[in-house]
């Protein structure tokens, strides 16, 4: 009977702690909130890494005032690196859009700026590599629809146009344009891939076309 | 490296002035078309509730309310630990189990909209879940709906803050 009271009583008292506890407890979580849910127009006196903790919570305001401080710099290191002002304003757009994307990766050991420099180096690089990537393809459906694309009849004439390339170059030219062969064809019986056939017949085309600007201004 | 260095040097002090606001902007309503709408989320927590709802009433009965009357569960150990409380550590257990179980439902966005509405989303969650639980069990009274409400906010609560929230206040501990 009376361990029983002395069981009641603990569990009693372990209540009352558990509810003190926890009822302290809700109510710092909810006061957290006071340094999370800064207002906007507090919001400007964070630091950089502050922000971009904010905006790993989802707080989209924190986005505005990174662009405010940081757009500039973004902006100019692509002019500097001869990007024409549309094409970079396009990076700073993607910039910011990877910076908005990317927040949950932000490590606040690091500086803010750090990270932005970061995505900012990556980002002018693929936009880089898109653009080259492009122009290939752009090069390419010239080469294959409107561009004038080397009219060859006979072995004999083939061989004298295409004298100049190296012979690897001269074979796949004369399988996509003699033997009218398709670009997976040519890289199947040659053993290579079918990028490298496209680039192998881009690259000689290319080298065609000089070829012959510069016979023609002679 | 040095390379690097330096160009990390002349990016840091670059004072040129900011972007257009044209191009925030943009930026802004790509985002803005990117956020997962509110029915989304809401429809996604309405399922890992329903599925919580069902592990809980296996588990731990709800003002006498169970889905397999196995004759032992969770509120007994409740009971032991506090008869006075053991609505609330009910009510905690099933929230918990809920938004933990949403936390494996939503993606990384659709969290951060539920985690910004989690009074909206918790108070709904409890207060519906309380008002079926009357309206099906006579067990409910004022006392034992208020130490439950008070449970599930706590356990919800919980399973919802930031983990830098969370360093934070054991911190301050």
């Amino acid at each position: 009977m009376n361990s029983r009271r002395i069981r009641g009583c603990f569990a009693q008292y372990l209540g009352k702690i558990i509810f003190k506890r926890s009822s302290s407890l809700l109510l710092t979580m909810h006061c957290f909130p006071k340094k999370d849910g800064v207002p906007s127009g507090q919001m400007n006196e964070l630091s950089d890494e502050d922000l971009l903790i904010k905006l790993s919570e989802g707080e989209r305001k924190a986005l505005d005032i990174l662009y405010l401080r940081h757009s500039g710099r973004v902006l100019s290191y692509a002019l500097k690196r001869r990007l024409p002002q549309e094409r970079a304003e396009d990076l700073l757009q993607i910039v910011f859009l990877q910076l908005y994307r990317k927040k949950h990766l932000y490590d606040p050991k690091h500086s803010a700026l750090a990270w932005l420099y970061v995505i900012t180096r990556s980002e002018l690089k693929d936009y880089r590599n898109r653009e080259i990537k492009d122009f290939l393809e752009w090069e390419e459906s010239l080469s294959q629809t409107a561009a004038p694309s080397p009219n060859i009849e006979d072995s004999q004439e083939a061989a004298a146009l295409l004298k100049d390339l190296k012979p690897r170059e001269q074979e796949v030219m004369k399988l996509r344009y003699l033997d009218e062969m398709e670009y997976d064809e040519i890289a199947a019986l040659l053993k290579e891939s079918e990028s490298n056939v496209r680039q192998i017949v881009s690259r000689s085309l290319k080298f065609l076309r000089g070829h012959k600007a510069k016979g023609a201004s002679k | 490296m040095t390379d690097l260095k330096k160009d990390f040097q002349s990016f840091t002090e670059d004072r040129s002035p900011a972007g257009s606001s044209f191009v925030l902007n943009k930026i802004n309503v790509t985002l803005a078309q990117e956020l997962p709408s509110a029915w989304k989320v809401a429809t996604k927590l309405g399922f890992a509730h329903a599925v919580g709802t069902a592990l809980t009433m296996a588990s731990c009965s709800q003002f006498g309310l169970t889905l397999f009357n196995t004759g032992h569960d969770l509120m007994h150990t409740f009971m032991d630990v506090s008869p006075l409380f053991c609505h609330s550590l009910c009510g905690a257990y099933y929230l918990a189990l809920t938004f933990l179980l949403a936390r494996f439902f939503l993606n990384r966005e659709e969290w951060l909209v539920l985690v910004r509405t989690r009074v909206l989303s918790i108070a709904s969650v409890a207060l519906i879940s309380l008002g079926v639980f009357s309206a099906i069990s006579h067990e409910v009274t004022w006392e034992s709906a208020v130490l439950w409400l008070f449970g599930a906010s706590l356990g919800a609560e919980l399973m919802t803050v930031s983990k830098r929230s969370f360093k934070a206040f054991l911190k301050s501990i």
